[in-house]
């Protein structure tokens, strides 16, 4: 069994909820897998063409998946995956 | 507004500092009104007006914590971080995620959320920009300062406060700011 944690604002999306697992063996699956027991949170993690929102980060452990593969990362049994917003903005 | 006379109980509307602002939706229009107001105290407005004028003419920015309950959120603290834009910070800012998780553990260690964010408008309305929506998320409160520099000095002259719904449309939500916060709660 994998995990992923869900940062406190998107909780309302999971029932205040902010521990999600399931045994999909890559980051993609237990996304996957999060969004489809959680249909809200799919606009605000992915984009209109399914690809993850470039202000959401997910994290391995310590390690942020842009420095890995990406969300074919594979999980090993028992990984921590957490979701961490990169908020950004600006005026133009 | 559905909060009845707030200055009777020593609440202040903010918006275009001094004057009441009606809510209405930044992209789509339409009036919409928000059932609950998001209180500051008095210090909180004075960090992030503070930081806004400090980071002229970039952009600052923080987190909001605080508490959200069935009289609105109060938010007791405003963490500055620092503005992760690099180069572009003069019209951009960005959180890193290192300081989401630090102001998340934070927040825990008191008993409270993270419930919003402000960054600051260098010389531009306190409206999201197109920018905002695409970096932003639902259920956080965006509080966004206005900072004039045409003067003399730069000064704050517009405080608003903002929340993306679950259709992701920004819509405003009433800001009172209240001098003895600290104390009435």
């Amino acid at each position: 069994m994998n995990s992923i944690i869900i940062p406190t604002p998107l909780r309302k999306f999971t029932g205040g909820t902010g521990l999600f697992e399931s045994p999909a063996d890559s980051v993609k699956g237990l996304l996957d897998d999060l969004v489809a027991s959680h249909e809200g949170l799919r606009p605000h993690l992915f984009d209109n063409d399914g690809d993850l929102r470039s202000f959401i980060r997910v994290y391995v452990g310590d390690e942020d998946i842009h420095e890995l593969d990406g969300t074919a990362t594979r999980l090993t049994p028992g990984t921590e995956v957490s979701i961490i917003p990169a908020i950004a903005g600006g005026i133009s | 507004m559905t909060t009845a006379s707030p200055q009777a109980n020593g609440w202040s509307p903010l918006g275009h500092l001094g004057k009441p602002t009606g809510a209405h939706s930044a992209h789509s229009g339409q009036l919409h009104i928000e059932a609950l107001p998001l209180q500051v105290s008095f210090d909180v407005l004075e960090t992030m007006k503070a930081n806004s004028l400090a980071a002229y003419p970039g952009e600052g920015c923080g987190f909001l914590i605080g508490t959200d309950g069935p009289e609105g959120r109060v938010i007791r603290q405003a963490i500055e971080v620092d503005n992760a834009a690099g180069e572009d910070q003069l019209r951009r800012f960005q959180m890193s995620p290192l300081d989401f998780l630090k102001a998340e553990r934070a927040a825990a260690r008191e008993g409270l959320e993270v419930l919003g964010i402000f960054h600051s408008h260098p010389d531009h309305r306190a409206i999201p920009s197109t920018h905002d929506l695409q970096g932003a998320l639902p259920h956080l409160s965006y509080v966004i300062l206005a900072v004039d520099g045409s003067g003399s000095v730069p000064e704050v002259v517009e405080v608003r406060s903002w929340q993306l719904d679950t259709q992701r449309i920004f819509s405003e939500e009433t800001l009172l700011s209240q001098r003895n916060l600290s104390q009435s709660h």
